[in-house]
């Protein structure tokens, strides 16, 4: 199912949480709303849905107007940042919900329920547990086949990792990766994150005070920032300051900014070199982090274990040229 | 000097324990005795007397038909309320919520007296029905159906703000998620909304079973010559020393069968199927009923509902303020504060005011310091100890016994000369009523001191203890401060118990001093209103008494809910 937003804006009174917001996303793609809290990810995912009203502009499914369809006509299966797992019924009875609704057999439902709790790894024990039996990975799980068993159009999952703790965060982002290999839908995920999101993502759009900053792959957006918010949003980067910007002999649009990937910077190789002082050195286990100042600018830099300077130690950083990044916009506006 | 200073810690525990084994201890196993024992041998006859007396049983029926019936009346009316109030969008929702709230202060015999005067033979809502049915008895609402009506919507305030608390409580995301998987309201209503009610319902039909089944002043005032339920058959067999036994034995059934639902409904507790509750969950948003007609009607039926429970209310503040003329035929005539003014300056009309905020302030303050002793022995340590779990859960004991069994417990015991209180008779005289009034309000004093005391850092303590301060004196300056606004919450609440209070008052008030639910009701008793000026005279004392308990309880509920606040903002 392709789904597309065509000029959208959603209005709470005079405040405009989403502002002309257009995109299409590709079918079986899977396919991230990152941003900040507060950018208005969420309310774009719930205007999706139907959740929230949209004051202008339209939303498409499969080239059909469905902007003011009520979130139940959408067919839309959707997971929830607390799962919104019904507390008086069993597992069972929660992925069977939607079922019962279409007014399914007894036996279409049941073999459905049993289809997709293997499909999301449920252990069949649990279907007649409680919710209040099952762990926090499990509750995930239960959550998304309940998303699942009606054969939704199409996915949308809310921050769904967010109440986890960090190693089974990775475990299951690696279990939806999967699901969706498997199932070959189109999954719209919404985070905060951006390793989930660089990891999980065809496709990602990076949201920004109620605009799209960029819509592009995972590697466009990490390697080529459109804006400065995106640029300083996704991974570590470093800005250049006017000297060593005019050092590289660059020259700047009014109120663009370069930038390069602290990987980008090494102690042996490179088209460009620079002195530079240690100003902070942290270990991180795998190596080292430097914070050193060259010139006017801050720089990060990333080695291995076995390299180390103190503090106040003159190195000279390379980097080549090709991996200076330079996006127009005001940076202290994205900060 | 050790043993000295160990003595003076313990004084308050000795003096406390002496109290309730004295007057809680005591009254029970002494009721069981009079009933049990004829002097000789164990006997059965009181409850042999009881099964075979036609009055008893029917009474025992009737008390089962009220508990039943106000079980589904008012969880039905009360569901209504609070879906009305916190779950649909409905026009007018916070004035329908403070209407729906005044029974809060409009309770117990006062709200019986109010319908009486709205609903009853000279009400004005009777004879506007006679102008339509000129056939209707003007005595139409009397016995059972009056009394489930009554206690119908008298109930339904505290039902709808615990079920209102519980949908706020709720995770918006399951509805959401439901409606996202093709639910329609009504469904989400059915499948999701009202199952996350049932362990709330399950207790509140358990209370308004109890309610029913206990109840005193609407029977009394409502239920004609033809409905009498028990705790009434309780009071008229007290007045007879022939039919003594029976009261106490029909106390102790009624006490038995409360004690079952209770433990009933605690086994239900602990049988709540599900615990699971969102971590953060969404906050619950209104919903607007899509259906316009379903819309209209539930917005009628629940401005009716308003109505019917504003209607006694405001009948009550303006006919207090005007002649005893129009009181008496309750046709408006000119306003005037002459009522009040004669109310409050006659001491026959004044005592009974300042007798119930006597005893209820006097019994609050009792009830508290007890709790104080007991809570702070019970939470201050890992373990509390034996002593001060037995004091506790000795506390914990009235919430178990009907008003009447306390009542009869402490005529009976004390009606002889007891080793205890220095071998005095207190049956008759002015202490017996504080002393009931303080009892039952250990256990809601109690719990509410302990969750205090808990929520007190405890580490505060322990700082002044590291420089030096005395156990007093830290409780005084640095734990008590603490729980300041939680104590007078405390102190409002039990205060606003008893101010009315028939049910325990009218069983061990001295004669000497009437209090206000005794006045009330002696003013609605046909028996006392032979003479035409004396009825005009009770209906009016009765209208201004009402306003006055309201304005103080409105009073009350206002400290609360500021001491509720600053408790609130204390703990951010």
């Amino acid at each position: 199912m392709k789904l597309a937003l065509n000029d959208v804006t959603i209005t709470y009174g005079t405040h405009a949480a989403v502002q002309h917001v257009t995109m299409a996303i590709p079918e079986k793609s899977f396919f991230t709303l990152l941003g900040p809290s507060g950018s208005g990810k969420s309310t774009i995912m719930r205007a999706i849905t139907g959740f929230n009203t949209v004051s202008q502009g339209e939303v498409q499914l499969d080239g059909q107007n469905i902007t003011h369809f009520p979130p139940e006509k959408r067919a839309i299966g959707m997971v929830f940042q607390n799962y919104a797992l019904f507390p008086t019924m069993r597992v069972y009875d929660n992925i069977a919900y939607g079922l019962r609704l279409q007014k399914l057999t007894k036996q279409a439902i049941d073999a459905r329920v049993k289809e997709v709790a293997e499909i999301v790894q449920l252990p069949s024990d649990s279907l007649e547990k409680e919710i209040s039996a099952l762990s926090g990975g499990q509750q995930q799980r239960v959550a998304i086949a309940r998303s699942l068993a009606p054969n939704p159009s199409l996915l949308l999952l809310d921050e769904p990792l967010s109440n986890l703790d960090a190693r089974l965060r990775v475990a299951l982002r690696r279990e939806l990766k999967r699901l969706q290999n498997l199932l070959q839908m189109t999954i719209i995920y919404v985070t905060h994150d951006q390793s989930e999101a660089l990891t999980l993502s065809d496709q990602i759009a990076v949201v920004n005070e109620g605009r799209i900053e960029q819509i592009g792959t995972p590697q466009a957006i990490y390697q080529t920032p459109a804006t400065a918010f995106v640029a300083n949003f996704i991974g570590d980067i470093n800005r250049l300051g006017p000297q060593l910007v005019t050092n590289l002999a660059l020259t700047l649009a009014p109120q663009a900014q370069a930038y390069i990937r602290p990987e980008h910077l090494t102690l042996d190789s490179g088209d460009f070199t620079i002195s530079g002082v240690v100003r902070e050195v942290e270990y991180f286990g795998s190596g080292y982090r430097y914070t050193l100042l060259a010139l006017d600018t801050e720089l990060t830099l990333i080695t291995a274990p076995q390299t180390l300077y103190a503090i106040g130690a003159a190195v000279t950083v390379y980097f080549n040229r090709g991996d200076v990044v330079v996006v127009a916009g005001d940076e202290n506006a994205s900060e | 000097m050790r043993q000295n200073k160990s003595f003076r810690g313990l004084l308050p525990q000795i003096v406390v324990g002496w109290f309730l084994v004295t007057f809680v201890l005591l009254p029970n196993f002494g009721l069981l005795q009079h009933v049990f024992w004829s002097g000789t041998q164990i006997t059965w006859a009181p409850f042999h007397k009881i099964f075979t007396s036609a009055i008893a049983m029917h009474a025992l029926g009737n008390s089962l038909i009220l508990g039943l019936s106000l079980a589904v009346t008012a969880n039905l009316i009360g569901i209504f309320m609070a879906l009305v109030v916190s779950y649909f969008d409905i026009k007018g929702a916070r004035w329908l919520q403070a209407g729906y709230l005044t029974t809060i202060i409009y309770s117990g015999i006062v709200v019986a007296t109010g319908y009486l005067f709205v609903y009853g033979r000279t009400g004005f809502v009777t004879r506007w029905l006679q102008q339509v049915w000129p056939h209707l008895s003007p005595d139409w609402f009397t016995g059972f159906p009056a009394v489930l009506f009554l206690m119908t919507f008298a109930a339904t305030a505290n039902h709808m703000m615990f079920l209102t608390t519980r949908i706020q409580q709720l995770d918006f995301q399951t509805i959401e998620a439901a409606r996202s998987l093709g639910a329609n309201q009504w469904q989400i209503l059915t499948q999701i909304v009202l199952p996350a009610l049932v362990p709330t319902l399950t207790t509140l039909t358990i209370m308004l079973f109890n309610t029913g089944l206990g109840a005193m002043s609407a029977p009394l005032i409502l239920g004609g010559d033809h409905f009498s339920t028990i705790t009434p058959t309780i009071l008229t067999f007290t007045g007879n020393t022939g039919t003594y036994n029976l009261a106490a034995a029909l106390s102790l059934l009624l006490g038995l069968m409360q004690v079952v639902l209770l433990l009933l409904g605690r086994w239900l507790d602990r049988r709540k199927r599900y615990a699971f509750k969102t971590k953060v969950p969404a906050p619950m948003r209104k919903q607007k009923i899509h259906q316009p007609f379903v819309n209209g009607l539930v917005h009628v039926v629940a401005y009716l509902i308003w109505l019917i429970l504003l209607l006694p209310v405001g009948a009550t503040i303006i006919f207090s303020l005007t002649s005893a003329t129009a009181v008496a035929t309750e046709k408006l005539g000119q306003f005037t504060w002459q009522n009040y003014v004669t109310i409050l300056t006659t001491p026959a009309t004044l005592n009974p005011i300042i007798t119930s905020l006597v005893y209820a302030t006097l019994s609050a303050l009792a009830a508290i310091l007890i709790g104080l002793v007991v809570a702070r022995a019970v939470t201050r340590r890992q373990s509390a100890g034996l002593v001060n779990q037995t004091l506790a859960g000795v506390m914990y004991l009235p919430w178990l016994l009907p008003a009447p069994l306390i009542a009869i417990g402490l005529i009976t015991t004390f009606g002889s000369a007891q080793l205890l209180v220095g071998n005095q008779i207190l049956t008759g005289g002015l202490s017996l009523l504080l002393i009931g009034y303080t009892i039952t309000r250990l256990p809601f004093s109690l719990r509410f001191l302990e969750s205090l005391f808990y929520s007190v850092d405890a580490n505060t303590e322990e700082a002044a203890q590291s420089m030096g301060a005395p156990a007093l004196y830290r409780f005084g300056t640095v734990v008590l401060p603490q729980m300041k606004a939680g104590v007078l919450a405390i102190m409002a609440m039990n205060i606003l118990a008893h101010l009315s209070d028939y049910d325990l008052s009218v069983f061990l008030f001295s004669p000497l001093v009437q209090p206000l639910g005794v006045a009330i009701r002696a003013n609605t008793d046909p028996a006392n209103a032979v003479s035409g000026d004396g009825a005009v005279n009770g209906l009016v004392a009765n209208l201004i008494y009402s306003v006055i308990l309201m304005v103080i309880g409105a009073i009350l509920l206002l400290v609360l809910r500021r001491q509720s606040h600053q408790m609130t903002s204390n703990t951010f």
